[in-house]
This record gives C-alpha cells, structure tokens and sequence, in this order.
C-alpha cells in the first residue's frame, strides 16, 4: 500500500505538529510492515528532518501559490504517484483521487472563539470541517477531542479514530546535578525552580501561573524561581512583570524556544512542572516531563486528565488559588514529588510512539477499504 | 479417525476464544472416539515440548503490535530459523501420527509454509476459520520476502551487474516455496461474513462451509435476573478494536447526565497493549468514573460463568468486523442481555430488541441510550434474557457444532483418501 503524508508542517520549528508528523515518518518507517511512505512538501526541507530511506521518499510538489498547493498540486501527485491513501494534519485536499485520512489535534478554533480572529475562525471551521467530512477517517489524539468534534462539528463518531502521541525518547530521565550543570552552562539558570512550557497563546494560562507563583512564594523564606520555555512577546512579557512584587521580578526567567535536548534537561532539573492550560488536544508537554522524571501539576480540564491519568496533580486552571494551592504542596513535601516522579515515568512509559505509528498503519488499511460512503 | 489439529495457541496458553474453542472441539472429538494430535506453538512454554497429544513446538512470532523494529538480516535469521524447525516438526508430526486428515485452525504467526507442505503431502486437509488469517495468508512474512518484496527488489534494482545474482535469487522462491497459492480445498467458516472477506479477497472457497460456534451449555447455565440493572460487563481482549472505550463513555453518559449513578462496570481481560489499558484509566478518571469502573484483569475461563451470573448486561463494543463474538454467546447462555455492535459476524447472532440491543459502533451516546432503555424497562430486560437463551440452545450448541464439523472432516478424509468420488 502506498501511503503519502502533508510533510509541510515539519518546516515549523517548535510545533506540535512537528513533533507528530516527525515521530510518526521515522516510526512508520522502522515498522517491520509498515507502508510504503511519500512524504510530500511544497518546498525543499532545510530543517535536515527528512533525508528518505528504503521505506520512505520525500517529494517536493512545486505550486506557485501557497492556496493552490493542497487542493490542486496535491491531487495530481496523487494520481502520478498512484497514492493509495493521503494523510494530513487538519486539510486534504477537496477532490483527491485516493482516500484520505486526516489528523486534527484539536479544536480550539470552535470551542474557544475569543482566542482567534473572524478570519481564523471562519477558514479554519470551514476547512477542518470539510476536511473532515471528506475524509473516510479522522485521527485524534483523545477520547476528551473526539467527543469536542462530534459535539461542535455533529461528526458521526464512527469516523474518529483515536491514536494517543508520546513523549520522544530525548525526554528520558537523567541525573538532577548533569541536568543542572546542563541547565546552568546552556541557559544560566540555576536550581531551584518551577517549569512552565509552550506559552505564545491564550489558552497556556500563563499569568494565572506566574500569579499562582508569586501567591506561594509570598509564604516562603527562600523562593524558587519560575522558568517560562516558549515564546512569550516582549509586551507580555512586560505586563506579567508588572503585575509581579518588585522583588520577584529576577526569579522569573524567560527562555525563548528550546531544543528538545536541552528542554530535557530543564524538565528533569526542575523541581516541579506546571501546565495549567485552559485547552489541549492532547498536552505532550505533561508527558514530556513525566517521561523527564518531574512531578506534574496540570489542568483538571480537556484532554490533561486523561493523558495525565493518576499520576500528576490536577486543578482547576482558571482558579489562581487551586493552581497556588497545588504548586505549594508540591513544593513543601518531598514524599509527594517522589511520588508523582514515579507515577509519571510508570504513565509516560505507557504512551510509545511506536505503537501510535503502528494504530496508524492500521487506519491506513482501514481507510483504503471503506468506501466513501462508510 | 486420526485427526491432526494446527493452531498457533492451545490452552492453557491462551490469548482469546479461537484456541479456546478449538480445546472444545478437540476434547469433543475425542470422546466420540477419534485420535486427535494437536501441533501448536512454543506461546507459553520456555521450550518445545511434547505431551500426550500435544505438541508444543512450532515457533510463533509475537504479535506486530509487540515487535521491535528488526535490522534485515536479524529479521531474515529469524525468519529462516522459524521455516526451519516448522517445516522439521509438522513433518515429524505428520510421520509418527500418520493423520487421516490435518485439520488446520488459526495459521495466524505460524509459518504458512506447513499449510503447503500438508496440501502437497497428500493427506486430506482442511481448515477452520474463525478469523482473518486466511484472508491474509500471503501477509506471511516469509511468504510475502520472496513473492512481494524480491520482484519489487528486481525490479528497482535491474541493472547490468546486479542483473546475475539477482537471476539466482529469483529461483530461490521455487526452490523454498511452491508458486501456486494455497488451494483451500476444504474449509469451514464460523460466519457467513468471514467467508464472504475471504471470497472479497480472492480467495477460492466458495464450497465453504459455515459452521457457527456451539456453547457447551451445561457450562453456561441460565439464571433468571430481578430488576435493577445495575451490573455491566466487558469480558474479552482490552484492545483498541474491541471498542472498551466505547463502553466508558457510554457509562459517563449514564452518570454524568442520566444521574444512573448506582451503575457499575467491570472490564475483564488481558491488556495485551499496555497502552490501551492507560488510556482507558486515564478516560475513567477525566469523566471521574473511578467509582464505577473496575479493571478486573484477566480471569480463568472457569470464572466466566460466575462473572456472567454477577452482572446483568454484557457490552460488547467492538469496532472491527468481528469474526464471531464466543463471549456473547456465553453470556447469553447465562441469561447477561448484551448491548452491542454489529459489526462482522456478530450480524449472524443478535436481533436488536429480539434477543439483544444493537448500537453503530463507536457511538457512545447510541450506546448509553440502549443501556438506559434496559434499566428503566424491566420488562424488555427478561424478554431479551429469556429470547437469547432460547436462541443459544436451538442454534448454538456445542454439540450441535462438533456434529457437523465431525461429519464434514468424514467427508473430507474420504474425499481425500478417493473412497468418495
């Protein structure tokens, strides 16, 4: 069976996207069976990801617009290449000759409206929607994002097929004083403190945070400082300054975007991880930092109690005090942080991307023998 | 008559109800005075062995699902090896039995090529299907090395100096494999469905028989139940494709906006994807459900019958095209009404609202509503208890099965021996 994937999103550093469609090619590709894979891109890949292998191709489908590549360039490859079956993240194309498969993370656009413009909102319901109705079958990442879609898009849940994402093997657990020396020679930091990752929107909840932070570290002798990993605008920056106790403001430190080797390290060297997120699809963040061996503190809400399962501590995230409350506990009691340490690594061991990648192969099978009607 | 029975699992090493039936079947055939031989795989014991009447020591590969990734040669030793000691021990078999009939059941992650060997031996040999495997025979990896991936390798690689060796290579297939597909003389399938994908595959059996599963009911008694519904149950494989999740949303539904908050279910069975069970916990405890849902683990197939007494319906989620479905079968023996999908097989045993409710597969809210209308109507609970009981003792019974498959497997040894033209 021939397989060819959307490999566009692996140009965007730093995304989950990314990080999906990456871990899905190389372990679809060490599958002893997998398929044959093409991984189309409409420009060449200087990120250094995709070099091709006897198991998989890359391809560079030219376009002159942007707007035209999926709907028109994509669908005469297809025929080309005699694909069996198309797979992308969030839009194939309309009018494909072959059946198509489609991942959608999550559906924050139709639950969460404030958080996009018009123009976002009405593309992205219109051609997720579309894509979706199009599709003989739709991959997401948890139980808690199928029933949003079959709630907001009224999709027949017969179509939705969940496939759980995990941490990659870069997030493993290493020695706190190597990730600590690592940690200080790569970003000055020094231990110890709280982890925050992957702010740059509105739904990171990053303020109730830093306040939840302040909150506990204004009842503590020797504070802990608050590390933020993502991509946090010089402006926001200044308004969480602003709303922090002069004295705190050299305890938070913004990071920036980085690597998933050095973002190991800081997850293992810090004391405790905090994900308060008002919305997740999935939250590889959370099994990133058990897979790194650091307890977890993270949003009761979406799909986080389901990817979290026992093994972290779960709040209320638009609560300032819950998030407080929880990070306080964490902080002051030792027994709970070795607890949490070791039902997260015993959770995060659960979710491999080889068997993501293996579910997926089978969904290919699938959706090559449904007919457009099922 | 001297019957040599292949199956990759035989109790008490056992993954699901194929191998289990095929005990029944066997211990069913050999108190009608036949000589059984069964040839399994080593799945379950550390080494080879051989017993009165079992043989275990065929090599099976472990499920792809578990399988690491194999460098090719690794993979290739591997593989030759398993060719190797199958081929040695179904012809070692086959001489110290000297069977009237190789009677074959579940191939699947056994070496095809003793499939070939019995249809070239001469001996009758015919084949009981209860699941995809012979659908998909041509997967066998070291079938599918030589006829899929060699031509492609030729092709992809025809130049002038590779054009020699790989001319040598391409005898390989004939001398190690036969170029004829299997000829699946004689087969028997346990529903219409599973013959119908093996006819959709290409397969030559429309002569096929099907010969539905029996249930040994003095196993499987009826007990009449008293109102409330209360007790749900899902006993089998907790695998993606059986659809538990299903079951746990509709369960939430339940709870969370019918207020049926007295419900409790019970998932019972091996977690052979360790992953599945985590993200079933993880479903239990985001729709706060931890109160209600019980993971029971595997249990011995001689709890079945008092785990099916204990609870009042049977879910039976699946979201693959079923072969059969033997648990519901079980548990209406017992009088469990059972909620669940049509999906394969199943077609062939549950009338909705006749002696079971029917749901469309991965619809948890269809399969709420389905549950609800059992617990607020006790009436239509005994009718479908009551009808599928019924059902199971004038369709499925055990000895009712071991009559036809004993009179087939008869017909095929004469067929085979010429004393029936």
């Amino acid at each position: 069976m021939r397989i060819a994937l959307d490999g566009r999103p692996i140009a965007a550093l730093w995304t989950g996207d990314r990080t999906y469609l990456v871990n899905l090619i190389r372990h679809l590709s060490a599958t002893a069976r997998g398929p044959q894979l093409c991984v189309y891109l409409r420009e060449p890949d200087r990120t250094g990801t995709l070099c091709g292998n006897a198991r998989y191709r890359v391809r560079r489908v030219p376009s002159s617009r942007g707007a035209t590549w999926t709907p028109v360039a994509v669908p005469q490859a297809l025929t080309q290449d005699g694909i069996d079956v198309f797979h992308a993240v969030y839009v194939v194309p309309p009018l494909a000759p072959c059946a198509t498969v489609v991942t959608v993370h999550d559906v924050s656009f139709r639950l969460f409206p404030r958080w996009f413009s018009l123009r976002e909102y009405v593309m992205q319901t219109l051609l997720v929607g579309l894509s979706m109705l199009r599709s003989r079958l739709v991959v997401v990442p948890t139980f808690a994002t199928k029933r949003d879609i079959v709630r907001t898009f009224g999709l027949s849940p017969r179509k939705l097929r969940v496939t759980p994402y995990a941490a990659a093997r870069a997030f493993s657990p290493q020695d706190p004083a190597e990730s600590a020396a690592a940690v200080a020679r790569r970003h000055g930091l020094t231990r110890p403190y709280v982890l925050g990752v992957g702010f740059g929107h509105s739904r990171k909840n990053v303020e109730r945070l830093v306040l939840a932070w302040q909150s506990v570290m204004r009842n503590v002798a020797a504070p802990t400082s608050l590390v933020l990993v993502g991509h946090v605008s010089p402006a926001a920056r200044a308004a969480l300054t602003r709303r922090l106790d002069s004295a705190l403001h050299e305890l938070v430190r913004f990071t920036g975007y980085v690597r998933d080797e050095d973002l190991s390290a800081l997850y293992a060297a810090a004391e405790v991880f905090v994900y308060p997120s008002l919305y997740e699809g999935f939250g590889l963040p959370v099994l990133e930092a058990m897979a790194s061996g650091t307890p977890v503190v993270t949003s009761a809400v979406s799909s986080l109690p389901e990817v979290a399962g026992n093994a972290a501590v779960l709040v209320n995230p638009y609560s300032v005090d819950a998030i407080a409350v929880a990070l306080g506990d964490v902080l002051e009691s030792r027994g709970l942080r070795g607890d949490l340490r070791e039902r997260g690594l015993r959770r995060a061991a659960e979710f491999s991307w080889e068997h993501c990648a293996w579910q997926t192969a089978q969904l290919y099978a699938e959706a090559a023998s449904l007919t457009p009607e099922e | 008559m001297k019957i040599l029975v292949v199956s990759n699992l035989y109790p008490p090493h056992y993954r699901g109800g194929y191998e289990l039936g095929c005990h029944d079947v066997v211990r069913g055939l050999q108190a009608r005075g036949h000589r059984v031989l069964v040839l399994t795989s080593t799945y379950g014991v550390s080494e080879p062995t051989r017993t009165e009447g079992v043989w275990r020591v065929l090599d099976h590969e472990i499920d792809r699902a578990e399988r690491l990734p194999l460098g090719p040669l690794t993979r290739f030793g591997q593989l030759a090896r398993r060719e190797q000691r199958s081929r040695a021990a179904f012809l070692a078999a086959v001489l110290a039995f000297t069977p009237d009939v190789v009677y074959f059941w579940n191939l699947a992650n056994l070496s095809i090529t003793v499939a070939f060997l019995a249809e070239s031996s001469g001996t009758p040999v015919c084949y009981f299907v209860s699941d995809p495997w012979l659908a998909n025979w041509e997967q066998d990896p070291w079938y599918a090395l030589w006829h899929g991936t060699a031509p492609r390798f030729r092709r992809a690689a025809g130049g002038r100096w590779t054009r020699l060796p790989l001319g040598v290579l391409k005898q390989l297939p004939k001398m190690l494999l036969p170029n004829s597909p299997l000829a699946l003389r004689h087969t028997q399938f346990t529903s219409r469905h599973l013959r119908k994908s093996a006819l959709a595959a290409g397969k030559p059996v429309g002569h096929g028989k099907v010969i539905h599963w029996g249930i040994d009911l003095q196993r499987f008694p009826y007990r009449e139940r008293r109102p409330p519904v209360t007790r749900l149950l899902y006993a089998g494989q907790v695998l993606p494709h059986k659809g538990v999740h299903t079951a746990v949303e509709a369960l939430g539904i339940l709870v969370s906006e019918l207020g049926q908050t007295q419900l409790t279910f019970t998932i019972v069975g091996g977690a052979h994807w360790p992953g599945y069970e985590s993200q079933l916990r993880g479903l239990v405890e985001s729709l706060r459900l931890s109160g209600n849902v019980a993971f029971a683990g595997p249990r011995a197939r001689h709890e079945l019958t008092r785990l099916y007494h204990e609870h009042d319906v049977l879910l039976f989620p699946s979201i693959w095209e079923e072969p059969f479905g033997i648990t519901p079968l079980e548990a209406m023996a017992c009088g469990t009404v059972v909620v669940g999908t049509i999906t394969g097989g199943s077609a062939e045993v549950f009338r909705h609202e006749t002696n079971a409710l029917v749901f469309p597969k991965e619809d948890a809210r269809a399969c709420a509503r389905q549950l609800h209308r059992l617990v607020v109507d006790p009436i239509l609970y005994a009718a479908l208890s009551r009808n599928a009981r019924a059902m199971v003792e004038t369709r499925f019974t055990l000895p009712g099965m071991i009559d036809r498959l004993e009179a087939d497997l008869e017909r095929v040894a004469r067929i085979g021996t010429g004393a029936l033209s």
